[in-house]
């Protein structure tokens, strides 16, 4: 196959802009501060990194734009899929690296400076081909390329022995589900006869074939956390240092949760095998709901607490994943809704994680909920932030995450319409998230009393200072949080195919 | 004109009353606002220019941004151009710069003065809101920004006990008229689906025949504009919800200047003109006339009564209001709007000269403790007689032009409204040459002596004169000819209109000249300030006697009522306990208690610690339950299959 080479690089000149910066870290760190002060080190690392991922972003943003050489299939031979949608998540996945940056810079957890920067990237990377991929065996390793660098950065919490223990277990647990992922792609292609999404046959009904989507759920329910798949979560949230807890809760689950999308898109032609599958997932999220909610109840400790919120809130988005192809409004529908939904949760608990770092990580604490009293005295303005991230994901109205969930849930509704009656369509379905909606409150709130009502017991200055990149990432993740809620026309237009 | 710069006018104050609300200095905040408010003046000029070479019935230019959506529902926000909204966006940014300008003047003294300005920007930039929006949504939601900011306002100087009361209630009463208004806007939603003025389609509610829809058994055009006239009659002062406007003079004088005379209370008649097709479909018109003309009468008996320099003011903007109303009522939205867009210019003068005597002396308000001060403020003199003689409608002054054009409807649709709008004016003429011969007449009677006002109020005061005399001839024609024609257009000037209208103008001033010539001001009694004008009609009292009484005759009645039921009560009691007794132990305890919330919530806990048990830290553990639900997930695909 003949491939214009020229014009592939110019397609895929914003990652390579990001691989440039990334090995420009490397070696930076390796040759010119070789023995310098560890704080100049990552200083060094963040901002070329910083710089690369910008440049990268401008190019992501100008493609989605169409101002810049956007592909035909041809460029790719196919490979990639570059429409406004999948380019608008790419850019938004970048956009998010953007903000974890400062906040890695923060905390000199390890002494390996630019690997720790270097790996966000790589990362970052992965989770862009992930979205744009219409391959299979392209979206495996690509898949692959996210979840081996997450593994890495888990482990670089020096000062802590938890951190190596919870990448090991991530790593296994990862590597098991990864093996039921690319076995059900092989189904998927032994079924078909086809690698690329874009190709693939009418889908029969067969054994073989929901086998591999069951499968292909079991591998991508370990990425997005879903019960029964979810053990290595508290875990490796908990040890794993902030900010890549932070990325693995929010890039990651974009990423997958696109995945799982793209994946379920040829079944909307065969009833038969939607029907069944749809089963499946309603089971998924009935037990992600459970587990999550119910075991978040009795956490102390917060980063452990958001774990378990993100295991509810992946529930949540198997609703609208069921409800894929089910229309919302004239022209959006369940993928739209599963979409956003993700991505305002992303940026939420991205924000969480931003202030846990800020916050608990110069304090030299684990993040027990109680360290975080009367932290509204300090810290006004990111106690505010903190507080709109979490009503956000509680889904108070008017943040975003109300839309989000309210979106879903219409998805669902929506789902069979012909059968809109209570015993059939998936109101029991809605009911319950709603139930669970409510017992979510409960610890959403235990949280937040204890930043803005308890007062600092122990009389400890909590004063802490925030860096002003820290602070433009935590108040620009909180306005993007408010302007959605009340604006969520033009990302609804944008995610659209 | 583009979407963006459109939207700038309404959303630069906005933006200057974000900016103020933070800061500290108020002389630098007055430069905010006011920068803010010339620049919105400047789009607005642009876009009245706009407006202005568009014919009458051409289609409006319409910027419709999608909101929200809601299944198939779509609500927009949006604004339009035509010639009715660019001229009052150019008139409310204009006077309002004016009185900005003023204002910095006015309350250089104040310690809040940042405050004021960002509440002034805020009621700006809600004021142009109103004026341009093209959906009854967003007016709604900007015409409650006026009411929220007017009652900021009102009780700027919360720390007097007046002032306070004063602004709670005009919110309170105003809120009974954006009752009707609301429910109006909700049927109109429900009748036509829509909630745009005007719609790239032609769908929007004013270009619909909502004719042919029943509401409450009446047809539902008139069903809505009447809730919405109610919401204009709270807005506007018009009987009988004009008790706030008189009251709410204790703000300060640029906010009456602003609120009370060029600005918010002209918004209910906007509100009328902007949905005149809703009138003349829904046959309300006449109802509009006759409110609004026994408002004009009523009000301009009560002015000859009063004593407050501002409230006599008051009491004449409510007058004006009411021959507003009678203008579109009986000749269409060009006469009602020209007579607003005159009012606007030589109130806020009248107002503003009124500040700057009451500056001058002293903060004094009683017209008996002045006198004598055409001496020594010869420039608010000359402005406080200019902005008279527009008011009282002497000959070739801007009030003259716009208050003949109200008679003349008036005598070939409705000869009753001709005749009590006459006798307003002549009553007007009659207060106004009896406040003047107050104040500038005679000697000084109060205790200090009265200077004039420094130039920043004393300039925009003299641009305003001019206004006052001028402007009427100058844009009559062409008002008349670019806003919505005439209803019945009379086929000839009678003659006759205007020589009433001239002789009742020139009696009335003849008549108080020879009245208060004679007299010894602020000795005597005052002939013409009679029990029932001086006391508002006991408009007051008498809500305080039937609301207020029905009100204490609800409490006498639920007391009493109470009491009845307390009796019932011990006896049930008695019986309950021992039943209750039983249930409360059974029931509630167990029950509800212990079995249902409590136990619930006990349980839930206790669940969470079953959900989490598998989370034991121990790896095989974990790699065996993604094996056992991937089996079970299985299993349970094939049960159902």
């Amino acid at each position: 196959m003949d491939l214009d080479f020229q014009k592939l690089l110019l397609t895929l000149l914003p990652d390579l802009v990001v691989v440039v910066a990334l090995f420009a870290a490397l070696g930076v760190d390796y040759s010119r501060l070789r023995g310098a002060a560890l704080a100049k080190r990552y200083e060094t690392a963040y901002r070329i990194s910083a710089l690369g991922l910008f440049a990268g972003l401008v190019m992501a943003v100008l493609q989605a734009c169409g101002k810049m050489c956007v592909m035909d299939a041809a460029a790719t031979a196919g490979q990639l899929k570059l429409t406004t949608n999948t380019l608008t998540l790419k850019t938004a996945l970048f956009a998010l690296a953007l903000a974890v940056l400062p906040l890695a810079k923060r905390d000199l957890v390890t002494t390996h400076a630019s690997e720790y920067f270097a790996l966000i990237l790589l990362a970052t990377l992965g989770m862009g081909f992930v979205v744009t991929s219409q391959n299979l065996l392209g979206a495996f390793v690509a898949l692959e390329l996210v979840s081996l660098s997450l593994y890495a950065m888990t482990a670089l919490n020096q000062s802590r022995a938890a951190s190596g223990e919870a990448a090991l277990k991530y790593l296994t647990f990862g590597a098991v589900s990864s093996g039921f992922l690319l076995f059900g792609l092989s189904y998927l292609y032994g079924a078909t006869g086809e690698l690329n999404l874009a190709n693939l046959p009418q889908l029969e009904s067969t054994s073989l074939l929901i086998a591999a989507y069951l499968l292909i759920f079991v591998g991508l329910g370990f990425k997005l956390a879903l019960a029964p798949f979810h053990l290595w979560a508290p875990d490796v949230y908990q040890a794993a240092p902030t900010p890549v807890a932070g990325w693995i809760g929010s890039g990651s689950k974009i990423a997958a949760a696109a995945l799982l999308l793209v994946l379920l898109q040829p079944v909307a032609n065969s009833p038969e095998l939607k029907k069944a599958l749809v089963l499946a997932l309603a089971a998924l999220a009935v037990a992600s709901m459970l587990v999550g909610n119910l075991g978040a109840l009795r956490q102390t400790n917060l980063k452990r607490l958001l774990a378990y919120s993100a295991i509810a809130n992946a529930g949540y988005l198997l609703v609208g994943v069921l409800a894929f192809d089910s229309p919302i409004t004239d022209k959006a529908n369940g993928n739209q809704s599963v979409l956003f939904y993700i991505l305002v949760y992303s940026i939420a608990s991205l924000g969480a994680f931003a202030v846990i770092s800020v916050l608990a990580d110069r304090l030299g604490r684990d993040a027990e909920i109680s360290d975080f009293n009367g932290c509204w005295k300090a810290i006004p303005g990111l106690s505010i932030a903190f507080m709109i991230f979490l009503l956000s994901m509680a889904g108070i109205p008017p943040l975003a995450g109300f839309l989000g969930k309210f979106y879903l849930f219409l998805a669902a509704i929506s789902a069979l319409p012909e059968a809109a009656s209570l015993d059939q369509g998936f109101y029991w379905l809605i009911a319950f998230a709603l139930m669970m909606s409510v017992v979510s409150l409960y610890y959403y709130l235990r949280v937040l009393k204890a930043f803005l009502v308890v007062t600092d017991e122990d009389g400890e200055a909590k004063q802490v200072p925030v860096g002003i990149a820290d602070r433009i990432s935590i108040f620009a993740l909180a306005a993007i949080i408010v302007a959605l809620g009340l604006w969520p026309e033009p990302l609804l237009g944008l995610l659209q195919n | 004109m583009t979407t963006t710069t459109l939207a700038l006018i309404p959303l630069l104050p906005l933006l200057a009353a974000a900016v103020t609300s933070l800061m500290r200095d108020g002389k630098r905040a007055s430069i905010v606002a006011i920068a803010a408010l010339l620049g919105s003046c400047l789009l607005s000029l642009i876009a009245f220019n706009e407006a202005w070479a568009m014919a009458a019935n051409d289609a409006p230019k319409l910027f419709n941004v999608p909101w929200l959506e809601l299944g198939k529902t779509k609500i927009n926000f949006g604004f339009v151009l035509n010639p009715l909204t660019g001229a009052m966006a150019a008139m409310v940014t204009f006077v309002g710069s004016l009185i900005f300008i003023y204002s910095a003047g006015y309350m250089a003294q104040d310690k809040r003065m940042a405050r004021f300005f960002c509440y002034l920007s805020l009621f700006a930039s809600g004021m142009l809101g109103v004026v341009l929006a093209n959906s009854l949504i967003l007016f709604f939601m900007c015409w409650e920004i006026v009411g929220v900011a007017s009652y900021l306002l009102i009780s700027f100087w919360n720390h007097k006990p007046e002032a306070a009361a004063a602004g709670k209630k005009a919110f309170i009463v105003t809120r009974i008229g954006d009752i009707g208004f609301l429910i109006g806007i909700l049927l109109a939603f429900k009748v036509s689906g829509t909630l745009d003025f005007y719609t790239k389609g032609g769908t929007g509610i004013l270009e619909q025949n909502l004719t042919s829809h029943m509401a409450f058994g009446y047809q539902a055009a008139t069903v809505i504009s009447f809730l919405l006239f109610i919401g204009a009659v709270g807005k506007s002062g018009q009987l009988p919800l004009h008790v706030w406007l008189p009251d709410a003079m204790e703000g300060p004088t640029p906010v009456s200047a602003l609120i009370h005379a060029a600005t918010m209370v002209a918004a209910g008649v906007f509100l009328v003109a902007r949905t005149y097709q809703l009138f003349d479909d829904g046959g309300t018109l006449p109802l509009v006339t006759w409110v609004g003309a026994i408002t004009a009468l009523v009000a301009a008996f009560i002015a000859l009564g009063q004593y407050d320099l501002k409230r006599i003011l008051a009491y004449s903007t409510v007058s004006q209001l009411g021959l507003m109303m009678v203008g579109i009522g009986v000749a269409g939205v060009s006469v009602g709007m020209f007579h607003l867009l005159t009012h606007a210019f030589f109130k806020a003068l009248l107002f503003l000269g009124a500040g700057s005597i009451i500056h001058g002396c002293h903060e004094e308000q009683d017209i008996r403790k002045m006198g004598g001060l055409a001496k020594p403020m010869p420039f608010t003199t000359i402005a406080y007689l200019c902005g008279t003689a527009a008011l009282v409608a002497f000959p070739f002054t801007s009030g003259f032009f716009s208050k003949d054009e109200i008679l003349m409807g008036a005598w070939a649709n409705d000869r009753g409204a001709f005749w009590i709008a006459t006798l307003a004016s002549l009553l007007t003429a009659l207060y106004m040459t009896r406040q003047c011969m107050y104040v500038f007449r005679g000697t000084h009677r109060g205790e200090h002596a009265p200077h004039e006002s420094p130039p920043i109020m004393t300039v925009p005061l003299l641009i305003l004169s001019v206004f006052a005399l001028g402007l009427g001839a100058l844009v009559k024609n062409s008002l008349m000819e670019h806003l919505h024609p005439f209803k019945n257009p009379p086929t000839e000037h009678e003659m006759i209109v205007i020589v009433i209208s001239v002789l009742v103008a020139l009696g009335g001033i003849v008549l108080g000249f020879m009245i208060y010539r004679g007299q010894v001001l602020g000795q005597a009694a005052d002939p013409l300030a009679l029990k029932p004008f001086e006391r508002k009609f006991w408009f007051d009292e008498i809500y305080e006697a039937t609301v207020g009484q029905l009100w204490t005759l609800f409490i006498i009645i639920s007391e009493q009522l109470n009491e009845l039921l307390v009796f019932i009560r011990d006896l049930a009691v008695e019986l309950a306990s021992r039943i209750g007794n039983g249930f409360s132990i059974g029931g509630d305890r167990k029950l509800i208690d212990s079995l249902a919330f409590d136990g619930m919530c006990a349980r839930l806990r206790c669940a969470g610690r079953t959900v989490t048990r598998p989370q034991n830290g121990f790896l095989p553990g974990y790699l065996r339950l993604i094996a056992l639900g991937t089996v079970l997930l299985g299993a349970l695909v094939l049960w159902t299959r």
